[in-house]
């Protein structure tokens, strides 16, 4: 789709256009899943809030004047969605005094391994990797696993990350210095027990 | 300066990260690479950050679920109940009202239409005066003298719709009035003699008691109930020239139009 193309369907979906705006929920639905999933660790998590995510554009596509790309401003949207939902999961837990490790992101903090993972014999190795580096991902605090899903993950440029997260560049990249050392530490600390 | 666990500073972490995405210059690149020979920890690290920076970029994507687009539609749907959308709105708002709207103006006018059918005829009749006085009668005078006898003239003339109603008969909007008296003046043809006159008040006393005949020289004045009046004018106004037609609203003034006939 060229600029001009979704610069006209952004100005459809402002008038209201639901073909405009089911053009762009098939256009970026598995970006913005993709997104919401790697910071939740959850399909069914990921798929409510992917739907939230698009009911959020609807409602703000006004207030979306074209000074970055919309797939920046989808984005970001996305990733305020996705660290909402993930303090609210940990408050939650907190609330219901309900043991972390059995919210999403809880399993994914405490029990990177452990029972939940698929026996090797039963599982390909490339599901235990994805698995394992999902937990690890899970693990980080939630300023350290964006950068790595917009940096690793979803190939956004450093200034792309910084319009999203508003951070300057240079502080992006001592973030995914940091985030990837620690992701490093989790992975070895998962194959080492 | 920021560190972490690492213990390596934000400037270090910067050098490391562009040295990885190749964003270096030839010159800084040969000194980060002189570093690396000369630390094995800061080797090490290197090696370790691109392996995790390895498998990180060799995750799958994720797709969302079939139903995804059809799921979120229907949430939409849901929620804004048809406000979101333009043609949401028209079926499950705008169109029974609008349906509803119109439904009532037809009912309203089959109403009107069902209530008033002598204004219906009355309307008819008028126009039918209206053409005859026009047209005249043989010899009468041409049609602009004919519409403007009272020499309401040029003033009238220019007036447009106002102008063309001056020698007219009454139009529908100034109907019979409960407190007006609508007066009729018509001038029989120039052949008629007195005698005329005579056949028909015989005439019109003949045909019904509702109107009142009062005969006097050379006229024949004739008071007709205000609801019979387009009655009367469809069946006694054709064949005479409408001279003058007043509308006045006198003290006491009933459900009455008053209608004179003249010999010329």
């Amino acid at each position: 789709m060229t600029s001009r193309q979704e610069k006209r369907l952004i100005r459809r979906l402002k008038q209201r256009d639901e073909q405009a705006f089911l053009t762009i929920v098939t256009r970026y639905q598995h970006k913005v899943y993709n997104v919401v999933y790697r910071m939740l660790g959850d399909p069914h998590e990921a798929e409510d809030l992917a739907q939230e995510v698009f009911i959020t554009v609807l409602k703000n596509i006004d207030s979306f004047r074209g000074e970055s790309q919309f797939s920046t401003w989808l984005t970001r949207i996305a990733i305020n969605h996705s660290k909402n939902r993930l303090k609210f999961l940990k408050r939650r837990a907190a609330d219901r005094m309900q043991p972390i490790e059995d919210t999403p992101e809880g399993a994914m903090m405490f029990n990177p391994l452990g029972s939940a993972l698929p026996r090797p014999d039963n599982q390909a190795m490339g599901h235990q990797l994805e698995r394992a580096m999902q937990n690890a991902l899970g693990a980080l605090d939630p300023e350290h696993r964006e950068v790595v899903v917009l940096r690793d993950i979803e190939n956004l440029s450093y200034q792309e990350i910084g319009d999203i997260t508003g951070l300057t560049a240079g502080t992006v990249k001592s973030r995914l210095f940091r985030a990837r050392s620690a992701l490093k530490e989790e992975l070895s600390k998962q194959y080492d027990d | 300066m920021t560190t972490d666990n690492t213990g390596i500073p934000d400037e270090v972490a910067i050098r490391i990260m562009d040295f990885l995405d190749g964003e270096m210059s030839d010159e800084e690149r040969s000194a980060f690479e002189a570093d690396l020979t000369r630390d094995p920890e800061l080797q090490r690290s290197l090696e370790a950050l691109q392996s995790t920076m390895g498998v990180v970029q060799s995750l799958q994507m994720k797709f969302a679920p079939d139903d995804f687009v059809r799921e979120v539609e229907s949430k939409v749907r849901t929620r804004s109940r048809g406000r979101f959308f333009g043609y949401q709105a028209l079926y499950t708002s705008r169109i029974p009202y609008e349906v509803f709207a119109v439904v009532a103006i037809a009912i309203m006018a089959g109403m009107w239409m069902m209530s008033s059918p002598d204004d219906a005829r009355f309307s008819a009749d008028l126009a039918m005066v209206s053409d005859q006085a026009d047209a005249g009668p043989a010899g009468a005078p041409d049609a602009g003298a004919s519409r403007n006898p009272d020499g309401a003239g040029a003033q009238a003339d220019g007036a447009g719709a106002q102008a063309a109603g001056a020698g007219l008969p009454t139009p529908p909007s100034v109907r019979p009035l409960k407190t007006e008296v609508i007066e009729y003046t018509f001038t029989l043809p120039a052949d008629a003699g007195a005698d005329d006159l005579d056949k028909l008040a015989v005439r019109l006393g003949a045909t019904s008691r509702r109107y009142v005949v009062e005969r006097s020289k050379g006229e024949l004045d004739v008071t007709v109930p205000a609801a019979s009046l387009d009655g009367f004018l469809r069946d006694f106004g054709q064949g005479y020239t409408l001279e003058r037609k007043t509308v006045t609203a006198p003290d006491g003034g009933g459900d009455v139009a008053k209608v004179r006939f003249r010999s010329p």
